[in-house]
């Protein structure tokens, strides 16, 4: 299935926020406040994914009464694309967590 | 009357970087650029500004250009000027701004933007000098003398757009 690809931590941060309605730059907002300042999505970075899942039809645009403020959101296949890898990524951390306490009964 | 200043750009796909250090010197000493112009900036003279500068190239589809420019003030990137045949829009913000481009993937996609620009370039400098050298090879007398000159012309075309898509294949791979 080619639309399972794995996202990039940028897009899977971006499509993130996205699930619930809302313009650009509030998902830049969103990234770094819940992320304490340590992921900050550049405007260009954005603007080139925002088009990206647009074109992949991840996300759909919601709300253009605003142009400076266009709100998009995921589409259902943008949703299923997430937690596809939302899924991935849990396993990874499972298996690191798995790894770890290995590590801790061995001492 | 405002004072003026200009200067050539070294190509966006050989010294981009180089360009936006010479913009930033210029600024700190009150040459701040206004307007892309010709092969390159027109600098008015005004007060000194500590700022760094970025390019981005996009083509903005009608009704995308105020998302974009907001986007772009949110995160403190004024907009300078824009070139519309290029697509290439010139930014400015406070020294240590945080840089418009945050990952790999997007910056290899803006490079690879700027090629995809240049490649019906390349092609019909390519294919024409491959023409008229087969040309210049399989006609005779003045015909021939023709097909040369053109076929030096041609070159001469050729390899600037052979040097770019190199430069920023270079760059490409260099990021990834």
């Amino acid at each position: 299935m080619k639309s399972f690809v794995q996202l990039t931590d940028s897009v899977f941060y971006i499509m993130a926020a996205f699930a619930q309605p809302k313009h650009g730059y509030a998902v830049m907002s969103e990234i770094e406040e819940l992320t304490g300042g340590e992921v900050k999505i550049g405007p260009a970075s954005l603007y080139t994914n925002i088009k990206k899942l647009i074109v992949e039809e991840y996300i759909v645009l919601y709300d253009e009464s605003d142009s400076r403020r266009k709100v998009y959101t995921l589409t259902d296949k943008g949703r299923s694309v997430l937690r596809h890898d939302m899924v991935r990524r849990q396993k990874m951390i499972h298996f690191a967590q798995i790894g770890l306490q290995g590590e801790i009964s061995h001492d | 009357m405002t004072k003026t200043k200009y200067f050539t750009s070294g190509g966006i796909a050989f010294s981009e970087k180089g360009d936006l250090t010479r913009l930033k010197k210029f600024a700190s000493k009150g040459w701040n650029v206004k307007r892309y112009k010709g092969i390159g900036y027109e600098l008015e003279k005004g007060e000194p500004e500590e700022v760094d500068f970025s390019i981005d190239i996009h083509h903005l589809a009608e009704g995308d250009e105020d998302e974009y420019f907001a986007m772009f003030e949110y995160a403190g990137w004024e907009h300078v000027c824009t070139n519309n045949h290029t697509n290439t829009h010139l930014f400015k913000a406070p020294v240590g701004t945080e840089p418009i481009y945050s990952d790999k993937e997007t910056k290899v996609e803006k490079l690879l933007r700027l090629q995809n620009s240049i490649m019906p370039a390349v092609w019909i400098t390519v294919g024409f000098t491959i023409i008229t050298y087969v040309l210049m090879l399989f006609s005779g007398g003045a015909m021939s003398a023709v097909f040369e000159v053109l076929f030096i012309i041609f070159l001469m075309l050729m390899v600037p757009c052979i040097s770019m898509y190199i430069a920023l294949t270079y760059r490409r791979l260099r990021l990834q």
